[in-house]
């Protein structure tokens, strides 16, 4: 299970900033905040509330051609995990789509949802500044100013 | 909340045959899905007994109710269509083992899309409607009065062709055998009531999130002061019965009807809630227009056809008129193209022409059906129709035109529309 407890803790948190960036068939990039990101089962699904989003379209290319699709997690302490994922299913009909079309209706008045993303997890990379920085600094002893060790 | 059937990945766990994997290669810019759903309905389908066992009347929806037959003969106990991963529709023609479809068959109890030994998606069926469980206040089971698409409610308010009357009937049509059948089997209506359609359309739009669009297709119909005036002036009369269930004038619906005059267009734009226009040319050359459809050809004309398509454009706007082709007829024998660069040649020249006046041009692929003329001879190659899609696509990308109201979502019975999500 590559979500483990701390991630999952703060997909649930209101506060934690949810990103998710994908390409297009230029590869260009698009990054923009879903705070429907959460977990699922032990995936990751996002609610796509426009269906000519540029997002939606690149979730579609990127199911199509195997482009990569990462998602990023920053919590108010600055804890942030970069989650690597495929879309494994693009839901617009059925039973899933219309509890999550309810629930959207009940949370944000007049807003439609056009599909529900679901996202499996393939590599998750502790972002927190100090985590790499230690990492860094154990695996790449050359990356680092002198003025820092001068006596 | 309902659990998901997920497998691993396609990739990893699932396999294309050696003839998709060869085509796969060869057209990398074309989305593996979609190119499994045009060889669906190219090669048809069959379900294996575990597979219809797996078929729930009570959840998922079951054929019969389409107004065009399927290729082994049978109208019921099937599931009418299921979905791929990325949402793709595959509306499904069940056809004779014989005839080499692709099999659909329950693997570790899950539904599974079978080509030979090789295992290759996962697959969902259709869910059911609410309103199929309904009656109207007459008495008809309201799935007789509308079928739905996942995100379409779909309505046939005439399923009679006159066409037929005369014996000018497009020769890969079984739209009157059908009906026959349906008749006699599930006691179908012909012609529906306008108070019918109302009332189902209401109990429809009761399950929220199930519908996007409505769309309505008929048999065709000359009669009245000028041809088609009855055609019309009925389509005019359900239109505003459907109406009635919306606070907005204007509704996203579809009407795939005959090629009408403008005048007859003025109307239904003007008095109705209808926002795009399909007239189906069904084959993009003169020649064999004349000898496919010769009712089509009698009645209106290939130019005229192609001409009232352009002057429906003003009226719906850019994109919202389209015609859908029966791809692969143009290679039917004794007239038909022997070749096969040479009809994808010709049918994107035609096509180029009226996209380039933003009129969309879509296919489906030809199933050859035993109620039809033609229906003994054998459609294109993957290959071909994968070119066409390319084709259609790239020209809607080159003329900036969308297609909203025919997608994957409203319609997902094209797979060149189905490109139309990346556009
Ligand atoms: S117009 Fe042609 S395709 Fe349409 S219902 Fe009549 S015979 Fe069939």
């Amino acid at each position: 299970m590559l979500l483990d407890s701390q991630i999952r803790e703060l997909l649930q948190k209101e506060s934690t900033i949810k990103i998710l960036s994908t390409i297009d068939e230029n590869n260009q990039i698009h990054t923009v905040t879903k705070d429907s990101l959460q977990i699922y089962n032990d995936n990751l699904l996002y609610l796509e509330y426009l269906e000519s989003s540029t997002t939606n379209r690149n979730m579609t290319f990127s199911m199509w051609f195997k482009n990569s699709v990462t998602v990023l997690i920053v919590a108010e302490n600055k804890i942030s995990y970069q989650i690597k994922v495929t879309p494994l299913k693009c839901i617009i009909s059925g039973p899933i789509f219309q509890n999550f079309y309810t629930e959207t209706l009940k949370k944000h008045n007049n807003t439609d949802l056009a599909a529900v993303w679901l996202l499996e997890p393939d590599k998750v990379i502790n972002e927190t500044l100090s985590i790499r920085q230690k990492e860094e600094s154990i695996k790449r002893p050359y990356f680092k100013h002198l003025d820092r060790l001068a006596l | 909340m309902t659990s998901l059937l997920l497998q691993d990945k396609s990739t990893n766990k699932y396999s294309p045959t050696d003839e998709l994997n060869t085509l796969i290669h060869k057209y990398p810019q074309f989305p593996y899905f979609v190119m499994l759903k045009t060889d669906i309905q190219r090669r048809g389908i069959y379900y294996t007994q575990a597979a219809l066992e797996k078929a729930d009347p009570t959840i998922h929806q079951m054929a019969g109710t389409h107004i065009f037959g399927t290729r082994d003969g049978i109208l019921t106990h099937r599931p009418e269509a299921f979905m791929l991963r990325d949402g793709t529709s595959v509306l499904t023609t069940p056809t004779p083992l014989e005839q080499n479809p692709y099999i659909v068959d329950l693997r570790n109890d899950k539904l599974t899309l079978v080509d030979g030994q090789n295992e290759l998606e996962e697959i969902e069926y259709w869910t059911k409607p609410d309103f199929y469980n309904q009656k109207t206040k007459s008495g008809i089971p309201m799935n007789l009065i509308a079928s739905a698409r996942p995100q379409r409610i779909y309505i046939m308010p005439n399923r009679y062709c006159f066409f037929w009357s005369n014996k000018q009937n497009c020769l890969f049509c079984d739209i009157v055998n059908n009906l026959q059948k349906q008749k006699k089997e599930l006691h179908m209506p012909t012609r529906l009531d306008p108070d019918d359609v109302e009332e189902t359309v209401k109990e429809a739009l009761k399950q929220n999130g199930r519908f996007t669009a409505i769309c309505l297709t008929s048999g065709s119909d000359y009669n009245g002061n000028n041809a088609f005036d009855r055609e019309t002036d009925y389509y005019i009369e359900i239109l505003k019965a459907i109406g009635k269930n919306f606070k907005t004038k204007k509704f996203p619906s579809q009407l795939i009807a005959t090629a009408f005059n403008s005048e007859q267009l003025g109307r239904l734009y003007e008095q109705t809630g209808i926002l795009s226009y399909t007239p189906d040319i069904e084959v993009l050359n003169e020649r064999l227009f004349n000898w496919l459809c010769p009712g089509k050809a009698h009645w209106v004309g290939y130019k005229e056809w192609k001409k009232r398509l352009k002057d429906a454009v003003p009226i719906f706007g850019r994109g919202y008129v389209n015609t859908c082709i029966v791809a692969g007829i143009e290679l039917a024998q004794p007239y038909g193209f022997k070749d096969e660069d040479e009809a994808l040649k010709n049918v994107l020249t035609e096509a180029e022409d009226l996209i380039s006046s933003g009129v969309n041009v879509v296919f489906t692929v030809w199933a050859p059906r035993p109620g039809s003329v033609i229906g003994n001879q054998k459609n294109a190659s993957l290959e071909y129709y994968i070119r066409l899609a390319l084709g259609l696509h790239n020209l809607r990308k080159k003329y900036g035109l969308r297609l909203d109201h025919d997608d994957y979502r409203r319609c997902g019975n094209h797979p060149d529309s189905d490109l139309a999500r990346i556009l």
